[in-house]
């Protein structure tokens, strides 16, 4: 049940995204024509040769590209899309590593900040009430970026008129989100958090670079425990837990369908 | 502009919040160990040096790690170019017995996480005699539902005529697929190159337990291996390092992001 939920998911996305590809080839397309109409040059229905269907192909990459910046904030929107983004594609260790020294307690980045406004910051990874938050922390920082562009891939998928038709009953900012942007993107909310969810409950390389599962294993997670057993030698321990993760992960995705499925 | 200006605002006290670390480690890379070591901390170094980056090469066998990194980030890719692009193209435009299913049995890969067949797959590599060599690091990700999935969904958007009409010409099936098909797949190529190359570029559990000695090391594994090892205090080493390992990749995702952030707005997978 839960496979069949999840497939159908993975592949609705990826359909409606791959539609809203294709509806645009066919507004350019189709916008060209009438511009080559214009200005009296012959119309070509259909891209006749390999050439043209390059061209078509490439066209749709950019126009792609051009329609995610149409609403909202439109300057600069490359520079805080690939801003953000950044800590995605950048390699987990390399990041653990320079969080390491932005978290050391003396003369971290962090607490120099915190020491600017007066506050006394602890020494966030060898502490266990700490540790944990910290690396939650960093995860939500590195993985902003991904979240923000499948948000705004959602959000460029409800069509402007929803909101005008909320401005002119009368809905103030807050309303028009709350009670016509969001339910609009429940689909977007579950699919991040089905995915995002995966993904952490598989938490693995920040405790390895950053603590070592520790202090006193206040950050030992369910994969660092399982490549502890598998350093031990313990392979079937060390698959058994693998498997009950899996369930786990089964579980919890099945839940959060539950909760954010269309009522 | 007049109403926007606090969501700008928000916007860039974010991507301050994003470039701080990042920046922290390229300023700190070229301070002296006495310095990293000041309390308070300096923001720009006083005496800068780049005696880290020579420790790479000296102390460190960074090169190798860079190279080992490099040859199985391209393979992985080459070989991902190459059948995800097949498979998918059979899954979308041929038609033949358990193609659906097939598909099926695809996509249920997707679900099982990397955890769960890492052990068997450690084990297996080992048996064939893989452990510790170029193969073992390489072959595991030679094709991934993730790229069949995407190239599926790319070809199943290029009309049948043009296969027909290559037919008709007489083209063989596989100059259809290769001389035909395949050029008008070029964005979905890009996206899934660079998807792929990055993925193996950060890839660590894997190289982690098959790399054995030193010489196999990729450059994830030998920063993580040096940051918790005997080198875990020399700091200055420890931030070139990580820009070693940042850089390409930055570079590579500055010169690709448009189709970086397509693939993951088509997807939502890393």
């Amino acid at each position: 049940m839960f496979s069949r939920k999840y497939l159908i998911v993975v592949l609705s996305v990826a359909s409606v995204a791959m539609a809203r590809h294709h509806s645009r080839k066919y507004v350019t397309r189709e916008r060209s024509y009438a511009d080559q109409e214009i200005r009296g040059e012959p119309i070509d229905v259909e891209p006749q040769t390999r050439a043209q269907w390059e061209a078509v192909a490439e066209e749709d990459a950019r126009v792609g590209y051009q329609a995610d910046r149409d609403r909202g904030v439109k300057r600069f929107q490359a520079l805080f899309k690939v801003g953000y983004y950044l800590p995605v594609v950048t390699s987990i260790v390399a990041i653990a590593v320079i969080w390491r020294f932005v978290l050391s307690p003396d003369n971290g980045l962090l607490n120099t900040v915190l020491g600017w406004v007066g506050i006394d910051g602890p020494n966030w990874l060898a502490s266990k009430t700490w540790a944990m938050p910290s690396l939650i922390a960093m995860a939500v920082w590195r993985n902003f970026g991904s979240a923000m562009i499948i948000f705004l891939a959602g959000l460029q998928g409800i069509p402007e008129s929803v909101e005008e038709a909320g401005q002119i009953d009368g809905a103030g900012p807050w309303q028009r989100f709350r009670y016509l942007i969001l339910p609009l993107l429940r689909p977007t909310v579950l699919f991040t958090s089905v995915t995002t969810g995966i993904g952490y409950l598989q938490f693995f390389e920040e405790p390895f670079v950053m603590t070592q599962g520790g202090p006193l294993d206040s950050t030992v997670s369910v994969s660092m425990a399982t490549y502890d057993q598998f350093g031990f030698g313990n392979y079937g321990l060390a698959t058994s837990m693998a498997y009950i993760l899996f369930v786990v992960i089964a579980v919890i995705t099945f839940i959060q369908f539950r909760l954010l499925r269309e009522k | 502009m007049r109403r926007t200006w606090w969501i700008y605002l928000i916007g860039v006290l974010g991507l301050v919040a994003v470039a701080a670390p990042f920046l922290w480690m390229v300023l700190g890379s070229f301070k002296t160990q006495g310095e990293l070591l000041r309390v308070p901390p300096t923001w720009w170094p006083q005496d800068a040096t780049t005696q880290n980056y020579g420790d790479l090469f000296s102390k460190a066998n960074f090169p190798r790690y860079f190279l080992n990194s490099a040859l199985v980030a391209l393979a992985v890719t080459a070989g991902n170019l190459v059948f995800c692009s097949m498979i998918g193209y059979a899954l979308a435009k041929l038609r033949f017995k358990g193609r659906n299913a097939l598909f099926v049995l695809v996509m249920a890969t997707l679900m099982i996480p990397g955890m769960v067949t890492f052990v068997p797959l450690f084990v297996l590599v080992t048996n064939a005699g893989l452990a510790n060599s170029y193969p073992g690091l390489i072959l595991p990700f030679l094709v991934s539902p993730f790229g069949v999935f995407l190239m599926r969904q790319f070809f199943l958007g290029l009309p049948d005529d043009l296969i027909d009409a290559g037919r008709v010409d007489g083209t063989s099936e596989l100059g259809i697929f290769a001389r035909i098909m395949l050029p008008l797949t070029r964005p979905a190529l890009a996206t899934l190159g660079i998807l792929t190359f990055l993925g193996s570029w950060n890839n660590f559990l894997w190289p982690l337990v098959i790399a054995q000695t030193e010489d196999k090391y990729t450059l994830p594994v030998a920063l993580a291996l040096y940051s918790t090892g005997q080198n875990a205090q020399n700091y200055g080493l420890l931030m070139a390092g990580a820009v070693v390992v940042v850089v390409p990749v930055l570079v590579m995702f500055l010169a690709f992001q448009r189709h970086v952030t397509k693939g993951i707005a088509i997807t939502g997978l890393k």
